[in-house]
C-alpha cells in the first residue's frame, strides 16, 4: 500500500528539487543502488506532501512485525 | 534594467489580500513591477504581506512554521476569526500576466495566463515550471525573514549548525536523514527472526514431549498385553468390536438386550463409545434375571422375619403376664375367695364397731350412775327402789366398773377392728394386682392374636396360631436358601460385568491413549510441516525489513553526500558575493574575511561559519561578532545565495532586515539594497524609518512604489507613492 501509494505521489508531477535530484544522483552512484533509489522517490514524495512526519507515517506502514511485536516499544529503544 | 525592459523573469505586479490577518477586507499592493518599500510602525501589517505572497503562492510554510497551530486559524482576520482568507498575486514577465490565485474557503488553487487557466495540481506543477521554483527555494532564495538567521545568533553550535542547513536550504535533507532510520527496520527483521526461533524451539519442546509420553503409552499398553498391532486406529476399533461382541453376549446370558456399541473408527469417537459401554453395563445389572428375582426374595426376607419376631414378642410378652396371674394367683388366692374374705371383715367391722359403740353407752351410763350416787347419796336403788346395802361405796364400785369395761372390752373390740381393716386392705390390694394382671394377660393375648395375624399374612397361608412361628421359620430357610441361590448367580454376574469392564477401561484407558497420542504426534509433524512454510515467509519478511534497512542505510548516506554536495555548490556560488557584502556590511577592523565551510563527519555533515583576518586565521564568526555583526553577517550570506539562485522570479522580498544594526550598518545596508535594486525587483518591508530615509538617500529606485502604512484599525490605512509623486 505504501509503496502504490508512493510512485502515485510521485507521478503527480510533483517538482524534483535539486536534493531530490542529487540524492538519486548520489544512488545511481553507489552499488546496489537501484532499490534504493525506488524507495527514495517514494519517500520524497511523502516529504513533500507532508513533511518528515508523512515520511516516518509511511515507513512505519512500510515496517511490518511480527504478531506481538510492541512497534512502539521498538521506537523507543 | 528597468521593469519595462525585463522579458526573462516574472516580477510582482500587485499582491492582494482578502480576510488575511492584518487585512479585515480586502487590500491590494501594487507594485507594477517596480521595486516596492513598504514601511510604517510595529503592527500595521507589514509582515501580513510577506505571508500573503508565500501563502498564496504555496499555500504552505515550510516545516517548523506554525508547527502547533492550524493555518487556517492563523491566516484568518485578527477581527474575523473563522472567516476563510484568500489571496491573488499577479505576476509580469514583459507583456505575459500571470495570476496566482489561493481560496481558503473554496479550498481552490489556480494559475491564469491570459486565457488559458489551471487548478489545484496541475496549477502547482505549472506553478513549479513557471517559476522554477519550488517554496523551499523561494524561502531561502527570495524571501528573506529575520527568523531564517535568528538560529545564526545562538550559542549552540548544533542551532547554529540548522540555522544554516535552512539558510541553504538543507534542512529537508536533515529531516529526511532523521527520519530515514534504518534500525527499527533491523529490528523488525529481528523480531520476524526471534518469532521464528521462539515458534521452533516451541515445537520442538512439544515434539518430545510427545514423543515421550507416545512411548510411555505404548509401554503401559504393552504392560497389559496389548500387541503392537493394537496400537493404531483400527486395533483400537477392533479391540472396541470385541468388547461390543461380549457385552451383547453377556446381555443375552442374563436375558438382558444390549444394543452393539458404536463402531470406534477413530479416537475422537472413544468418548461416545465408552458412554455406550457404561450405559449396555448398567443395563445388565439393572436387568438382568437373577437381580430382579432376588430383590422380592430379600423383601420377603425382611417381612417375614420382622412377622417373626413380632410373634415372638407377643408371645413372651403374654406368657410372661399369664405366669404373673399365676404367681400373684398362688400368692393371694383366687379373687373370688378374696373378695368373700373382704366381705366377712367389713361385715365383721361393722358388727364390732356396734360393739363398741354399745360398750360406750353402758360406760356413760355407769359414768352418770356414778355421778348421780356420788352427788345424791340415794338410799335405795333409783330403779328397782330396793335397798342399798350400808356400807358400801356404791359410787366407787361403780367407777371400778366403768374403768373396767374401758380398758379391756374396749380394747379388745379396738385391736379386732384394726385387725379387720387390715384384712380389707389386704384384700383390695391383691386384688387390684390380680385385676391389674388379668388386664395384662387380657392385652398381651390380644398383640399375640395380631401378630399370629400378620405372620400369617406374611406366610400368605392360613395357619393356626400356635404354628405360625414355625411356619415362619419353615417359610424362612426357604427363602434364604433361594437368596443364597440368587446372590451367588449376582455375584457371578458382578464378577462377568467386572471382567468386561476391565478389558474395557484398558482399552479406553491405556490403549486409547497410546493411539491418540500416536495421533497427535502424527498432527504435531503436520503443524511442523505448516510453521515451515510460515517460517519460510516470516524468513522472507526479515530479509525484506532487512533490504529496507539496507536502502535506507544507502539513502542516508547518499542524503549526507547530496547535502555535502550541495551545501558545498551553494556556499561557492554564494560566498564570494557574501564576502564582499561582509566586508560592507560588517566592517570589521581584524577579521576583514568571512569563510563558510562544509565541514563532513561521521554520519553528519555540519559547517564552519567563520571570519578571517588578513593573514588566514581563521574564527568561529559566533565568538568574535557581536549580535549585530552576526545578522549583518548572516543578511550578506542570505544575499549571497539569493543572487547566486537560478530562477524566473527577479524578486527580492526583505521583510525587517535591521535588527539589531548600528546605524553605520543601516547606511551600509541601505546602500547594498538601493544597489540590488537596481538591478532586480526588491521589496523592502521596515519599521525603522532611520533605514527609510538612508534607503531614500541612496536613492533607492526612483521608480519604487513606497506604501505607507500610517496606522491600523482592522485593515491598515496605507498611503502609497507612485513614481513621479503619483499618490
Amino acid at each position: 500500500v505504501f509503496r502504490a501509494r508512493a510512485i502515485v505521489l510521485a507521478q503527480a508531477g510533483k517538482t524534483v528539487t535539486s536534493i531530490e535530484k542529487a540524492v538519486k544522483a548520489k544512488l545511481a552512484a553507489q552499488r546496489g543502488g537501484e532499490e534504493a533509489a525506488a524507495l527514495w522517490k517514494g519517500l520524497w514524495a511523502l516529504y513533500e506532501q507532508g513533511g518528515a512526519g508523512a515520511v516516518e507515517i509511511g515507513l512505519r506502514e512500510l515496517r511490518e512485525l511480527p504478531d506481538g511485536a510492541d512497534a512502539d516499544a521498538q521506537e523507543d529503544e | 534594467m528597468s521593469a519595462a525592459t525585463e522579458t526573462a523573469r516574472w516580477r510582482v505586479e500587485s499582491i492582494t489580500l482578502r480576510q488575511f490577518r492584518g487585512v479585515a477586507q480586502e487590500r491590494t499592493y501594487a507594485f507594477d513591477g517596480r521595486s516596492g518599500l513598504l514601511h510604517g510602525h510595529n503592527g500595521v501589517g507589514k509582515s501580513t504581506v510577506a505571508l500573503a505572497l508565500q501563502w498564496t503562492l504555496y499555500g504552505r510554510f515550510q516545516p517548523g512554521v506554525l508547527a502547533n497551530v492550524q493555518p487556517a486559524t492563523f491566516l484568518a482576520p485578527v477581527q474575523g476569526k473563522g472567516k476563510a482568507s484568500s489571496g491573488e498575486v499577479v505576476l509580469a514577465r514583459g507583456a505575459e500576466r500571470l495570476v496566482v490565485a489561493r481560496d481558503g474557503g473554496a479550498k481552490t488553487f489556480t494559475v491564469r495566463i491570459g486565457e488559458a487557466s489551471w487548478s489545484d495540481a496541475k496549477a502547482e506543477a505549472k506553478r513549479d515550471e513557471l517559476l522554477g521554483l519550488d517554496m523551499d527555494t523561494f524561502v531561502r532564495a527570495v524571501l528573506l525573514q529575520q527568523s531564517r538567521i535568528r538560529g545564526l545568533l545562538l550559542d549552540e553550535p548544533k542551532e547554529r549548525n540548522r540555522a544554516l542547513d535552512r539558510l541553504l536550504g538543507m534542512d529537508a535533507v536533515e529531516h529526511l536523514f532523521e527520519a530515514t532510520k534504518p534500525r527499527p527496520f533491523t529490528e523488525a527483521a529481528s523480531a520476524w527472526r526471534e518469532a521464528i526461533r521462539v515458534e521452533q524451539q516451541e515445537l520442538e519442546a512439544n515434539e518430545r514431549l510427545l514423543q515421550q509420553q507416545l512411548e510411555t503409552a505404548q509401554r503401559t499398553a504393552r504392560d497389559v498385553k496389548f500387541l503392537n498391532k493394537d496400537l493404531n486406529p483400527s486395533g483400537l476399533a477392533s479391540r472396541y468390536d470385541e468388547v461390543s461382541r461380549d457385552l451383547v453376549a453377556l446381555g443375552a446370558k442374563y436375558d438382558v438386550a444390549v444394543p452393539p456399541l458404536p463402531a470406534c473408527a477413530k479416537p475422537s469417537l472413544a468418548p461416545a463409545v465408552a458412554s455406550a459401554f457404561a450405559r449396555g453395563v448398567k443395563v445388565i445389572r439393572l436387568g438382568a434375571a437373577p437381580q430382579k428375582r432376588l430383590a422380592p426374595v430379600q423383601q420377603a426376607i425382611g417381612s417375614l422375619t420382622a412377622a417373626r419376631a413380632r410373634c415372638v414378642d407377643a408371645a413372651k410378652t403374654r406368657s410372661d403376664a399369664a405366669a404373673r396371674l399365676a404367681g400373684l394367683v398362688e400368692k393371694h388366692g383366687e379373687a373370688k375367695a378374696l373378695e368373700a374374705v373382704h366381705s366377712e371383715a367389713r361385715e365383721r367391722i361393722v358388727a364390732l364397731r356396734r360393739d363398741l359403740k354399745e360398750a360406750g353407752d353402758l360406760r356413760q351410763l355407769l359414768d352418770d350412775a356414778q355421778a348421780y350416787v356420788s352427788r345424791a347419796r340415794p338410799k335405795e336403788c333409783p330403779v328397782c327402789e330396793r335397798g342399798l346395802p350400808e356400807g358400801r361405796d356404791l359410787a366407787a364400785r361403780l367407777r371400778q366398773r366403768a374403768e373396767a369395761m374401758a380398758t379391756e372390752a374396749v380394747a379388745r373390740l379396738k385391736r379386732e377392728v384394726a385387725g379387720q381393716e387390715q384384712r380389707v386392705a389386704a384384700a383390695d390390694a391383691a386384688l387390684t394386682e390380680l385385676g391389674a394382671a388379668a388386664k395384662d394377660v387380657e392385652t398381651a393375648a390380644k398383640a399375640a392374636e395380631k401378630a399370629a395375624a400378620g405372620g400369617v399374612e406374611a406366610l400368605g397361608a392360613a395357619v393356626p396360631e400356635n404354628k405360625v412361628a414355625a411356619r415362619i421359620d419353615e417359610a424362612l430357610r426357604e427363602r434364604e436358601a433361594e437368596r443364597q441361590r440368587l446372590a451367588q448367580a449376582v455375584e457371578a454376574m458382578e464378577a462377568d460385568l467386572e471382567g468386561i469392564e476391565l478389558r474395557q477401561r484398558n482399552v479406553h484407558g491405556v490403549l486409547l491413549p497410546a493411539v491418540a497420542k500416536r495421533d497427535e504426534l502424527a498432527a504435531h509433524e503436520q503443524r511442523r510441516e505448516e510453521a515451515k512454510k510460515r517460517h519460510a515467509a516470516r524468513e522472507v519478511k526479515a530479509v525484506a525489513m532487512e533490504r529496507v534497512a539496507g536502502q535506507l542505510e544507502a539513502i542516508r548516506k547518499a542524503l549526507l553526500a547530496a547535502k555535502q554536495d550541495l551545501a558545498s555548490e551553494l556556499l561557492d556560488l554564494a560566498v564570494p558575493r557574501a564576502k564582499a557584502l561582509y566586508r560592507r556590511l560588517v566592517r570589521q577592523p581584524v577579521f576583514e574575511g568571512l569563510d563558510v565551510l562544509v565541514i563532513p563527519k561521521a554520519g553528519k555533515v555540519d559547517y564552519a561559519f567563520q571570519v578571517t583576518t588578513a593573514s588566514g586565521a581563521a574564527r568561529d564568526a559566533r565568538l568574535v561578532l557581536s549580535d549585530g555583526q552576526l545578522t549583518a553577517t548572516a543578511m550578506a550570506l542570505f544575499f549571497g545565495l539569493a543572487e547566486s539562485t537560478a530562477h524566473a522570479l527577479d524578486l527580492l522580498y526583505v521583510d525587517d532586515p535591521t535588527q539589531n544594526l548600528d546605524l553605520p550598518c543601516k547606511e551600509a545596508m541601505a546602500k547594498v539594497v538601493a544597489e540590488m535594486a537596481r538591478r532586480r525587483q526588491v521589496i523592502v518591508a521596515t519599521q525603522d524609518e532611520d533605514f527609510v530615509t538612508f534607503l531614500q538617500a541612496e536613492g533607492f529606485p526612483r521608480d519604487a512604489v513606497i506604501h505607507h502604512l500610517k496606522k491600523w484599525d482592522g485593515n491598515p490605512t496605507v498611503e502609497t507613492s507612485l513614481p513621479g509623486g503619483e499618490a
